[in-house]
């Protein structure tokens, strides 16, 4: 499996290689004047932009990301030049005398896109939302910001790069080897069987390495290509910091249209995503963020905006949930507001509105699961939700200034959401992911997957499948190490896409070898490539059929307290209640929640720009909820779950406490003190 | 300059720059890969090792500060049953950090049941505020941490 020789990155020492430092953009945009370095002693080498052989881009995937900057810089620390040699010292105090002058020019921001920064585009109508809106009795309106989110991975982003003839083998942890291959194939300018990548070991990741590991071993691949030596190139903590891509800002406003009993009955909603200088998942983070701000109601005529917007940040993108997460906390958030104005507690507006068995989403799609009607109502009932928010708002009515109450202050919200597990509309049928299967003559399995497994979590979901389908001990099969000379393009990997896509096509495989068992010589070897089912394939035009290869729904309650003093939020309780069909690893499954929980917490309360990694929080237990249900033999994904239920729910609950809406994220202290300030 | 310190047990002696750090000197130069590079800013806990018996971030120890000092890294106490006692109550908890950040985690189990020999909640969280990565979660961390305290005192009781 992967983990080449069960090392991480940084361990590979002593390979002779050299080392290689990024000289990086000091201005966030502007053109390139000038270039000018000291004279290098030998075994110095600088690379720049004419020194790439081929493609100066990343593999195709979404905005065309520059490997090295050339006439311009669009971001401040993108790449400009390489420099590489064996002494990390003397490299230092070359790469300080490199002066590069630019013509600066204004950076591109978030809060007021222009038009030319508008980069992809979506519209949806459903139904007729400019009548309904037009004979609307009331309408509620609301705008929701997130920040961005940084991973806090603790091994560095790096790659090891060792020529070989004709092109090279690179060592690096990433989600998606194929992805690397195929940039490093065509910067080198050769043919992507001459470049073989071997996945090295990564720790717990959010997706931060789905596409960046591709950028980091092109770099090194180019600088080994100039020294014709082994090339090493680590990412700096500080420049992982602040250089490398995070969670996606996002700004969603929502227009409702109300009837006289203060149910909704149409949406006018605008979506903008920052995507930073280069949006390389930008289609599938606009896409997911999209399908996020409709929310898991029932369909009504609506009408949607979606914009990506080109920034002068780092790529902003790869974050577990790719949108969805920011999407579900406007929903949700505004959907508790509309309870709220309509007078009726979350609970009792939510599961009335939430898409019903045999009914459409609103984004027009219906979903492969629909929520079990016991989902809200278990966690409302197990966190004793009904009783607390009545509490909660009597006390907040009866409040005339918050400092003055010595009393903690409380509140408690509730969110729903769902995770789409795999890429978004047709995604899937693109990537064509492929896992073989062979049965070899002493009775052992191999699976061959380029899918990474971060800790084995996934793997071991393939292996119990494998063993149970083919009636083998679990010991007899083996997963292959994650090589590109040897195992077939299986797609990005994330937890959710490899305990999904990944095993149902593992499952296929030893569906196959069962059929061929006892007919066909040994070893029987097995090719199966995803293809989602016929039935729900989606149609763009109809708006038809499943956005999502697979749909797990889960539920949350938090309850929170302020401390009227220091405005400080602490968490009194979190319950939540996953629907994902059956648990394929209970404890595993749990862990993933909780983790999720704290992750989610994270964004809600810390400053991404303090840059200090949070830690654990003094939380009570989280309660988590497997409910049984699904169809037959589904079992899908979990992992950005809490990260689409808990804001929305942290929000609503600190709303409540304070009785101050709350309309973006993250909430800090001194969020609080200015809110409860103003009159 | 020379520095002379203890290692794991065993007396050595380095001919170093005064300020390269100890997380570089025992990586690069002794091959102690387990104790991992992070941030080199004394924030992640991923370089932890016990100076003279405290916790420590070996990113922020230069070699100067080294001299005459005690110091034990992942390697060496992976050989006591301290460590042993450890690593089965993780498992048996289902407790699982990553590859990266599992060692400091370790010894601050460590350092923290020599403290406390039944440490409370707050006890168990602040003794592992240092290791900052996120791939954990928090009830097996407590569970593991009260398991790995049970196995400690039955252990060293019947050694008494």
């Amino acid at each position: 499996m992967p983990g080449e020789e069960d090392r991480f990155v940084g361990d590979f020492l002593g390979e002779n290689a050299l080392s290689c430092n990024v000289i990086r953009s000091a201005v966030a945009r502007g053109r390139i004047l000038s270039v000018s370095h000291p004279r290098l002693p030998e075994g110095v080498f600088l690379c720049s932009a004419r020194d790439v052989p081929g493609d100066n881009r990343l593999a195709a995937l979404g905005s065309p990301c520059p490997l090295l900057a050339s006439r311009e810089v669009s971001y401040r620390g993108e790449a400009v030049l390489l420099l590489c040699g064996s002494d990390e010292r003397a490299l230092e105090a070359i790469a300080e005398e490199i002066e590069i002058r630019y013509a600066e020019e204004e950076p591109l921001v978030f809060s007021a896109p222009s038009d030319d920064q508008i980069v992809d585009r979506r519209e949806v109508v459903v139904g007729d939302p400019d009548a309904a809106l037009a004979e609307a009795f009331q309408l509620a309106e609301g705008e929701y910001s997130t920040g961005a989110q940084e991973h806090f991975a603790s091994d560095p982003h790096g790659a090891l790069v060792v020529p070989r003839e004709g092109g090279c083998l690179v060592y690096c942890p990433t989600q998606w080897p194929f992805h690397v291959r195929r940039t490093v194939a065509s910067a080198l300018g050769v043919a992507e069987k001459h470049v073989e990548v071997r996945v090295t070991r990564m720790s717990a990741h959010r997706d931060s390495k789905i596409w960046f590991p591709s950028l980091v071993a092109a770099h090194a691949a180019l600088a080994a290509r100039k020294s014709g030596r082994a090339v090493r190139l680590l990412v700096e903590p500080s420049a992982t910091a602040s250089f490398t891509p995070k969670r996606a800002p996002t700004r969603v406003s929502i227009r409702t249209g109300l009837d006289r009993e203060g149910n909704p009955v149409a949406h006018d909603i605008g979506v903008f995503v920052d995507g930073g200088a280069f949006p390389v998942l930008g289609a599938e983070l606009l896409e997911r963020t999209i399908e996020g701000a409709l929310g898991g109601y029932a369909s009504l005529p609506v009408r949607l905006r979606g914009f990506l917007v080109k920034t002068s940040s780092p790529p902003l993108d790869a974050f577990v949930g790719l949108g969805l997460s920011q999407g579900f906390f406007a929903a949700e958030t505004h959907a508790s507001r509309l309870a709220e104005l309509s007078s009726t507690d979350p609970f009792t507006w939510k599961e009335r509105n939430l898409v019903k068995t045999g009914g459409r989403l609103a984004s027009g799609g219906t979903p492969s699961h629909y929520p079990p009607p016991e989902l809200l109502r278990r966690v409302a009932e197990v966190s004793d939700f009904t009783r607390k928010h009545a509490s909660y708002e009597m006390h907040k009515k009866r409040r005339t200034k918050v400092p003055e109450e010595a009393k903690p202050l409380r509140g408690i919200g509730l969110s729903v959401a769902y995770q789409g597990s795999g890429l978004v509309g047709r995604g899937e049928e693109r990537s064509s992911s492929s896992v073989v299967a062979r049965l070899d003559a002493d009775g052992s399995l191999l699976i061959l997957t380029s899918a990474v497994s971060v800790e084995g979590m996934a793997e071991r979901a393939w292996i119990d499948a494998a063993s149970r389908i083919l009636g083998i001990e679990k010991k007899r099969v083996v997963v292959a190490e994650s090589r590109t000379d040897s195992v077939p393009d299986s797609g990005p990997s994330a937890l959710s896409r490899n305990v999904t896509i990944v095993r149902e096509l593992v499952e296929s495989c030893c569906n196959a070898v069962v059929r061929k068992r006892f007919r066909a010589a040994l070893p029987i070897e097995v090719k199966r490539t995803y293809r989602p089912p016929r039935a729900g394939r989606w149609d763009e035009e109809r708006r038809t059929g499943f956005r999502f290869p697979s749909l797990s729904w889960g539920a949350a309650v938090v309850e929170t307290e302020v401390d009227p003093i220091t405005l400080e939020t602490s968490i009194r309780g979190i319950w939540t209640a996953i629907s994902c069909g059956a648990v394929l690893d209970p404890r595993a499954a749990r862990r993933t929640i909780e983790n999720g929980v704290f992750h989610a917490l994270w964004w809600c309360t810390s400053d991404h720009a303090s840059a200090r990694r949070p830690r654990v929080l003094a939380i009570p237990p989280i309660s988590v909820d497997f409910l049984p249900g699904g169809p037959k033999g589904f079992a899908g994904g979990i992992e950005e779950l809490a990260g689409s239920v808990i804001p929305s729910a942290y929000v609503s609950a600190v709303a409540q406490a304070t009785g101050r809406y709350f309309d973006a994220l993250p909430i800090t202290p001194e969020l609080v003190h200015r809110y409860t300030e103003e009159p | 300059m020379t520095v002379a310190f203890m290692l794991n047990g065993r007396s050595v002696t380095v001919n170093v720059e005064p300020e390269r750090r100890l997380v570089d000197i025992l990586r690069e130069d002794f091959e102690l890969t387990r104790t991992k590079a992070g941030c080199y800013a004394g924030d992640c806990g991923a370089c932890t090792v016990l100076l003279n018996g405290a916790l420590a971030v070996s990113c922020m120890l230069p070699a100067f500060a080294l001299r005459g000092a005690s110091v034990l890294t992942i390697d060496g106490f992976s050989r006591t049953r301290d460590y042993g006692d450890i690593l089965r109550s993780f498992n048996e908890a289902g407790y699982a950090p990553c590859g990266y950040c599992a060692q400091g985690r370790i010894l601050s189990v460590h350092v923290l049941l020599e403290k406390h020999a039944e440490p409370s909640e707050e006890q168990i969280l602040s003794g592992l505020a240092g290791i900052g990565c996120q791939c954990a979660d928090y009830s097996t961390l407590l569970r593991a941490v009260s398991l790995a305290a049970s196995a400690r005192k039955s252990r060293r009781r019947a050694r008494r």
